[in-house]
This record gives structure tokens, sequence and C-alpha cells, in this order.
């Protein structure tokens, strides 16, 4: 076993935090896009224009 | 005008599809601890083996969502349905996302066990070409305004990428590679079969709430565009 494998912990620690930032942006990104989306579609179908 | 099927006009019917993500957060929370808390140390791998846990179910999710984009494609070219096409390409953008997300986890994996954060081996290059195919196939819609055009290219790109699904999951038994052989029930023991299983699970609910979120946010878009158009010509659907 290599010392990088018994000291990997800073690898796994590394793996699970981007992992998990990633999917904390795709939720924000997945709430936030369907938002907007809706508003835009409410005020275009009133008959507003996109700014 | 484009000759695509309206459906894709009208806004997106509310269903049962947003509780999936009040469910699949707290399973995902629930299963990374789990397995993580769970799971003894490797004999080999020592802690290490507790990626698996993100690896294996990301590229999972990119098999799956590449496959989502395949089924999609091949229906929006078979009905002219922009719907279809509008679900391709959501499938595409989180599985792109998906995609590098694996390709980061096994660089930090290949580091401390193979030495090198990279190699050029069959499973590892094959997974970057399926990666850049999606990349080029979210440019290319960016780049198309036509939306009948761009679902006929998208849908040909797609179709493409997803072909080489197959040619990644095979790349371990057709060429020698530095990448081990898939993981499979029979070769892992049930404490580490368990986790993998259950983050499957839970990366998939997660997968597919995305999806259809992303898929809701591209129906109002359009629907917004389609709402834009009738009003700049005066009313006339047409």
């Amino acid at each position: 076993m290599s010392n990088d494998v018994v000291n990997g912990i800073g690898y796994l620690v590394a793996s699970y935090a981007i992992t998990w930032l990633v999917l904390a942006v795709m939720l924000a990104r997945a709430v936030g896009s369907v938002r907007r989306a809706r508003a835009e579609y409410e005020s275009a179908a009133k008959g507003g224009f996109r700014t | 005008m484009s000759q695509l099927n309206p459906s894709a006009f009208d806004p997106p019917k509310a269903g049962p599809w947003p509780a999936i993500g009040w469910i699949a957060f707290p399973f995902f929370i629930f299963t990374q601890l789990f397995a993580v808390l769970t799971s003894p140390a490797d004999v080999m791998m020592g802690h290490l083996q507790k990626m698996w846990y993100v690896h294996v179910p990301a590229a999972w999710i990119t098999f799956f969502a590449f496959g989502i984009v395949l089924l999609a494609s091949l229906y929006f070219l078979w009905k002219e349905d922009e719907r279809a096409d509008l679900l391709a390409a959501s499938a595409a953008e989180v599985g792109s996302i998906f995609c590098g997300l694996t390709l980061v986890l096994g660089m930090l994996w290949g580091r401390p066990t193979w030495g090198v954060w990279w190699s050029w081996d069959a499973r590892l290059t094959s997974t970057l070409v399926l990666f850049l195919i999606f990349v080029g196939y979210l440019a290319l819609r960016s780049f198309v305004e036509d939306p009948q055009r761009r679902g006929q290219w998208s849908a040909a790109v797609g179709i493409l990428g997803a072909i080489n699904v197959p040619i990644v999951w095979m790349s371990v038994k057709w060429w020698r590679t530095l990448h081990q052989l898939q993981t499979t029930p029979q070769s892992l023991s049930p404490e580490y079969l368990r986790g993998i299983l259950l983050n499957v699970a839970a990366f998939t609910l997660l997968a597919i709430w995305f999806i259809q979120r992303r898929y809701v946010a591209a129906r109002y878009e359009r629907a917004a565009e389609h709402a834009q158009q009738a009003a700049a010509l005066g009313g006339n659907d047409e």
C-alpha cells in the first residue's frame, strides 16, 4: 500500500466536497431556472417583453 | 416558420415531479452518510475505497442521462415533437455535468492509487471523448436558432454520442487498461455493494429531478418565445 493510499483521506474528502458542491450548484440552478423561465413566460403571455 | 409539432408551445403542466426532489435530497444525504460510516476500510485501498460511493453513481448517471438523450433524439426524428428535443437537451446538460464529475473523481482516485492524475488508457480516453461530444452538443444548440434545424442536428450528435456509451462500458474488456474491470455484485462484498446500490438509487432520483426541472424551464422558455412571436404577429399563432 503506497503512502498516497494510506494518506488518501485528503483525496477522499476532496471527492465528496466536489460532488456535494456540484450538486448544490445544480440544485440552485434548477430552482432558479424554473422560476426565471416561468416568470418570463407569464410576462410574455400577458403581452410583456423580456428585458 | 418551423414545421415542428406545436405541442411544445404550451407551458408545461404541473405534475408530481417536483415532489421527487423532496424525497431525493434527504435520501441522498442518508445514503452518503450510511455508506461512508458503515463500510469498513478496504485491505488494499484503505478509506479511499469510499470514493466509489460518488464515482460509480456519477458514472452510472452519465450513462443513464445519455440513454435518455438517445431515446428522446430518436423520438424527435421520428415524430418531430419538439418536447422530445427539449427533453434530450435537458438530459444532455445533466449528463455532461455528471460525466465531467466522473472524470474529476476518477483523477482524484488515480493519483493516490495509480500514481498519476491522468492516463490515456481506453476507459479514461473514451469517457473524455464522450464528455467532449456532449459539450459539443450543448455548444451546437446555442449556435443554431431555428428550432427544427437545431433539433435535427443535435439529435444526430446526441445519437452519435450515445453510441459511445457502450464503447466506454466495454473498453475495460476490449483493451488492456489501467482502469479496473466493471464492478459487479459478484465481485464485491455485501458491505460495499449495499453502499453502492443505495447511492446509485439516490443519484438516479436526483438526476431524474434535475432533468425534469431543466425540461420544465426549457418548456417555459419555449412557450415564452412563442407567446412573444404571437404577440409580435398581432395574435396570429401561425
